[in-house]
């Protein structure tokens, strides 16, 4: 056969980077139990950009599969092991939700009932932005995520056939998740890191969190794909097929970035503008131009070279630039709110950003292992086999044979 | 010297793909392949070089960025400036969509007017009963050595395929 199939032992090196992942999120959440005494308010907000990118990293699982299912994509349902790995972490990231609860008062300004008092436009917010509602807010977000992201994963798993109630079991869970996302998601990003900046308001925000979401889950799916591919069993043309995608979700993060700057630039009013005032000076200043770099630019121009594109090693190398861009610009939007003297990457703070992003490399590791382990873990090339099952008409010895009678 | 074109017609991807396997196989060399849409794989398969299209786009794309800058720099700035919110004359950032959009405008048109520049160029006369080959149809264009595959292998060959209609042409070379 021209597929081949991965197998448990392909996955031997995933034994020693999983301990040493589980050491280090195990010191990381050492260390930020410690930093919660000896500098709370660093730490905790180190422990919210780690949040988002558990979060949105392990969001993208589903949220992949629901586009893909719905789409009917064919091109990547031998991949779809790796985006139900990366959904394993969702309970987690739901776990640190609640975890972010008991630090809402040493991030959000909102929470403060002295702040509150003292200023009208808080105290008019403060119907939605009180800590009882987004307590309430949180559960059932992640209520639905985890309950429509299961279903998806499932679907994805049990549905491998092209009938069609395969097909409208998949379509069915993907719309499902996809109609609550879009809301919970808006809901999330606005309590979680815009209402950082009480005081500011951006009706594109939650497109532009969405966009970071998936250019940044993407190229995680990238960094596990190829790191299952040890013999060769994906192929060029899905290497490209993923090259491609990665390149049109940077542009089009970079296209809602700059709608937002462009419109609060070009209208240039007095509520809108301080939110990038404090974040393109300065230090906070040169890691927006590092995130935009990172994230939009340097990806869509190496992106652009189809040879870059189908190899492996390149897409790899963008994947982990992407990665790290994200992180830098999950920080630059919390940012200015928790550093008011421009930012500090000590260890309170990049014990739980690094810790968050290992636990959500661990868990789709594990998740992958578990599937190798039951025999499930399955990479097979839909190209190649399209081209091998069209073989009711492989040319028969006879059919052939004039050649040698000739 | 003349070439023998053979044309077969197939009433599916899969037997299409089959029929260019079988064809190597059997020592034909695929010159061409028609699809109703693009297959997966097949380019490679039948051994087409890469598209050059691309390249149109390329230059398309970097005249339209180039020009809707530079157009927009000469009027808001040289030609006729205006005072718009005490914005700067040379403001890029608000040059900014206007010029992507122009990007995407010239790329695509240049993509699509190099298609048709290359396929209007290859135009020939279609023969009554191939019509079907611009419609529903997958066809498969593949030459004959001389003298290396027997009529009756050929035969045998587009019945195991199972072609819906094969024609031979000769092609005297110029």
């Amino acid at each position: 056969m021209h597929t081949r199939e991965l197998r448990a032992p392909d996955l031997q090196w995933g034994r020693p980077a999983i301990s040493a992942l589980t050491w280090a999120c195990a010191a990381a959440a050492l260390v930020f139990v410690i930093g919660l005494f000896a500098s709370p308010h660093r730490t905790w907000s180190g422990f919210l950009v780690g949040f988002h990118v558990l979060v949105g990293l392990a969001l993208a699982g589903p949220m992949g599969i629901a586009f893909l299912h719905l789409s009917g994509a064919r091109w990547s349902r031998s991949l779809e092991v790796v985006p139900r790995a990366m959904a394993s972490a969702l309970p987690a990231a739901a776990g640190l939700g609640l975890v972010l609860l008991l630090g809402v008062s040493s991030l959000f300004e909102w929470s403060h009932a002295s702040a509150v008092t003292d200023d009208p436009i808080l105290q008019e917010k403060s119907a939605y932005l009180n800590f009882t509602f987004f307590a309430v807010r949180l559960v059932v977000i992640f209520g639905a995520w985890l309950w429509a992201g299961r279903r998806v994963v499932r679907a994805s798993l049990s549905t491998r056939g092209d009938d069609a109630s395969s097909r409208r079991t998949r379509l069915r869970t993907a719309a499902v998740f996809l109609l609550l996302f879009g809301p919970t998601w808006s809901l999330a990003s606005i309590d979680w890191l815009q209402s950082l900046d009480p005081h500011w308001f951006s009706s594109i925000y939650a497109l532009l969190t969405l966009a970071g979401l998936g250019v940044s889950g993407l190229a995680a799916a990238v960094v596990l794909i190829a790191a299952l591919d040890t013999d060769g069993s994906v192929s060029k043309d899905q290497y490209g097929d993923l090259g491609a995608l990665l390149l049109s979700l940077a542009l089009f993060w970079a296209y809602i970035w700059y709608c937002q700057y462009m419109l609060v630039w070009y209208t240039n009013l007095p509520e809108e503008t301080p939110w990038y005032v404090s974040r393109l000076a300065g230090s906070w200043g040169m890691l927006t131009k590092l995130a935009c770099v990172l994230c939009g630019a340097l990806p869509f121009t190496l992106l652009l070279f189809r040879r870059l594109r189908r190899s492996r090693r390149a897409l790899v190398r963008i994947a982990g630039v992407i990665l790290v861009g994200r992180v830098i610009d999950l920080l630059v939007m919390a940012g200015p709110p928790l550093w008011q003297d421009g930012p500090v990457l000590g260890l309170w703070e990049l014990a739980p950003i690094l810790g968050c992003t290992g636990l959500f490399f661990l868990l789709a590791l594990r998740a992958l292992q578990r599937t190798a382990a039951s025999g499930d873990l399955e990479i097979v090339d839909d190209s190649r086999r399209v081209v091998a099952t069209s073989a009711p008409v492989d040319p028969q010895p006879e059919t052939v044979g004039t050649r040698a009678s000739a | 010297m003349s070439r023998r074109i053979h044309v077969a017609h197939y009433t599916s991807e899969q037997r299409l793909l089959g029929a260019v396997k079988g064809c190597r196989d059997a020592g034909l060399h695929v010159l061409d392949v028609r699809s109703p849409y693009p297959i997966h794989g097949l380019d490679e398969l039948v051994g087409i070089p890469r598209s050059r299209l691309p390249i149109a786009c390329l230059v398309g794309g970097v005249t339209g960025l180039g020009l809707a800058t530079w157009f927009q720099y000469w009027t808001s700035a040289t030609d006729w400036p205006i005072d718009v919110g005490g914005k700067p004359f040379d403001s890029l950032p608000a040059f900014a969509p206007v010029a992507f959009e122009v990007t995407i405008l010239l790329a695509g048109l240049a993509t699509v007017f190099g298609l048709l520049f290359r396929t209007t160029r290859l135009r020939a006369e279609i023969p009554e009963d191939e019509l079907r080959v611009t419609d529903d149809r997958f066809v498969l264009v593949a030459v004959r050595p001389d003298a290396d595959v027997s009529d009756a292998a050929l035969a045998r060959l587009w019945i195991a395929t199972e072609a819906v209609h094969t024609s031979e042409y000769v092609e005297d070379e110029r």
